[in-house]
């Protein structure tokens, strides 16, 4: 038994010292903190089959089942140790996307999670435009205390397409989720009216019998969806409500329940956002009929009628101001109508120049207006129709100009600041 | 054709119609327009031909199909300011200006390198001739003739560009690119030769050899 279990220590050594020298190569640059994490894990994983290995021959057998289980839980955290450094390892200190990416990516983190994350740009054709905070979602792994914030974060961005920036507003509300899970729900729990919606949930599961739990885990995906797409809308504006009607898409009429509300709430929720922040006039002027065409939209959401759906929507509807304020209150960067109106023509001119907007004559654009500036100059180029919204977010000279014009200012910023 | 000195620099980089200005943005510092020139800074974007991928490189083979071929054949590497990107003894790369440039319709110029640079054995363009109405960033070719690695950063000064003014305005061209379609890092494939003349290059030997 014993030369067993020496033999499984001493494979465990070996592959976390494998590991170990594997991650050491690629330590510099965004997701270096992941990289240090699992070094980190290799040492410690090697030290506790070193501690086992020692122990072995002076044990009594009947500790052997456990030193035993002990050594096997070693190697299972090896495999997640594997799994992480061949899905991320290549990632960190990648050079192979624009700089521009990078910029929007930063300047994401410096909005919802300030010196709280260590992007990992990785591209995926899986869950696209999501982001996974990866001390959270593999916690079998680390031991407290952990090393100070920044924590790696993976930017899970398309494979085939990580330069689309007229759909970097769908990043913004994915970075909302990892915002949430790092203090957004506990404020909103603080602020919601959650007793009312509380007792709608139990009226809807006493009606139909289902598990009140199931419903709690419905309510809780939906309003965080909808808290990211307030935080998504007033950071990034109408650029916001343009992405998501392709990216829903926002003519989908589905009435089953799922983890997300239904695609037309969304947006008709987005123009209520929107509305809240004083963009409603400038849409009416700039793209009105893609304004009513949302808005009709929203208008027109197929119910099913049923109890679950009634008593969710109720819930919801008693959130709903609280989700607006919290959204309000934490987004402090988010694109001012009223400065950004009186940017628009000469972001115009720069535009219909083929020039990159890097300096406007008041100030350098962020990214946000920069995205906003295209959309809204590209739809009145191409016509204020929802397939201008499709052309528009696909058109790959675009993304690629935008790209480059997001990474010029925001060096002009860094230079001025520096 | 009269050279831009300092003063016509300014004066063409503040043009109040934008379609008649000159473009260089962002000039991150107003001592980068010279007496006479109007430096340039290294870009973030490089263009690497990977050796292994390649037999060689034959103009007169280098048609659509080839040329697409060596487009793939070079892989991208991007570098923030702040970061390097090391150049090898005898290695040769493409780099970009970090400048967005758009020439207006009565300016040409030419891209020179500088000779700080030159002494560390950089050789940044070939002296790049850049047409009237140009948009886009400039392509640099980097080469290394020194004997040690030369550590490049973006955002440094890297070549100057020299503008020249003509009397009249330049004629502009049809164009049937898409728009916002313009050069935005290095290029690494725009053939100087037409495909006619190569064939007729080719065709003439074949002459000249007797082949059928």
């Amino acid at each position: 038994m014993d030369a067993d279990l020496l033999f499984l220590a001493r494979i465990i050594d070996n592959e976390s010292q494998r590991l170990k020298s594997a991650a050491a190569k690629e330590r510099s640059g965004r997701g270096h903190t992941l990289i240090a994490l699992l070094e980190e894990t290799c040492a410690r994983i090697a030290s506790e089959a070193g501690q086992i290995a020692a122990q072995l021959p002076l044990s009594n057998s009947a500790f052997g089942p456990s030193l035993e289980r002990e050594l096997f839980r070693l190697r299972y955290e090896l495999q997640f140790v594997h799994e992480l450094l061949a899905r991320y390892g290549g990632d960190s200190g990648r050079r192979d996307l624009p700089v521009g990416i990078a910029h929007l990516v930063d300047e994401l983190v410096r909005d919802f999670l300030p010196r709280r994350a260590d992007p990992i740009i990785h591209l995926t054709s899986e869950n696209m435009y999501s982001t996974l905070a990866i001390v959270d979602t593999t916690p079998q792994l680390w031991r407290e205390p952990l090393p100070p914030e920044p924590h790696p974060v993976a930017f899970n961005l398309p494979a085939l397409d990580p330069s689309n920036v007229m759909f970097s507003p769908i990043l913004a509300h994915e970075v909302g989720h990892t915002a949430w899970r790092k203090g957004l729900e506990k404020e909103l729990n603080r602020r919601a009216d959650l007793g009312t919606a509380s007792t709608h949930l139990r009226t809807a599961a006493s009606a139909t019998g289902i598990d009140a739990q199931r419903l709690v885990e419905f309510f809780d995906s939906w309003r965080q969806e909808l808290l990211c797409d307030a935080l998504a809308a007033v950071l990034t504006g109408p650029s916001f409500l343009f992405a998501s009607a392709v990216f829903l898409p926002a003519t989908a009429s589905t009435t089953s329940i799922g983890a997300h509300p239904y695609p037309r709430d969304r947006i008709a929720y987005c123009l209520r956002i929107l509305d809240r922040r004083g963009w409603t006039p400038f849409m009416k002027e700039q793209i009105p009929n893609i304004y009513e065409w949302c808005r009709s939209l929203g208008n027109s959401v197929a119910l099913s009628g049923g109890p679950i759906e009634t008593g969710l929507r109720a819930a919801i509807g008693a959130t709903e101001p609280a989700i607006t304020e919290v959204a309000l209150d934490k987004t402090s960067n988010g694109i001012d109508v009223l400065a950004f109106s009186a940017k628009l023509p000469e972001f115009r001119e720069w535009f219909s120049n083929e020039v990159p907007p890097v300096k406007l004559s008041t100030s350098v654009p962020t990214p946000w207006e920069i995205v906003a500036a295209a959309w809204i100059c590209e739809l009145n180029r191409l016509g204020d129709t929802a397939e201008a919204l499709v052309m528009t977010s696909s058109n790959v000279y675009l993304n690629r100009f935008l790209l480059k014009s997001i990474e010029l200012a925001g060096i002009h910023q860094l230079w001025s600041e520096t | 054709m009269t050279l831009l000195l300092h003063d016509q620099l300014k004066s063409a980089l503040t043009r109040p119609v934008l379609e008649d200005r000159l473009i260089v943005e962002p000039l991150l510092d107003d001592e980068q327009v010279g007496a006479g020139t109007i430096d340039i800074r290294l870009g973030t974007e490089f263009l690497e031909v990977r050796r292994w991928a390649e037999t060689g490189i034959d103009p007169l083979t280098l048609a659509s199909e080839e040329a697409s071929h060596l487009a793939q054949a070079v892989e991208g590497v991007f570098v923030p300011l702040g970061e390097q990107f090391i150049l090898h003894h005898g290695q040769f790369v493409l780099g970009a200006s970090l400048e967005f440039i758009r020439l207006p319709w009565d300016i040409s110029g030419q891209v020179l390198g500088r000779s700080s640079w030159g002494r560390l054995g950089l050789t940044v363009t070939t002296a790049v001739v850049v047409q009237p109405g140009f948009t886009g960033v400039l392509t640099l070719e980097l080469s290394n003739n020194g004997s040690v690695p030369v550590h490049l950063y973006p955002g440094l000064r890297v070549a100057q560009l020299q503008l020249w003014a003509g009397e009249t305005r330049s004629e502009r061209p049809e164009s049937e690119r898409s728009m916002y379609a313009v050069p935005l890092g290095p290029e690494s494939v725009r053939l100087a030769w037409k495909n006619d003349e190569v064939e007729r290059i080719t065709r003439i030997g074949t002459r000249l050899s007797g082949s059928p």
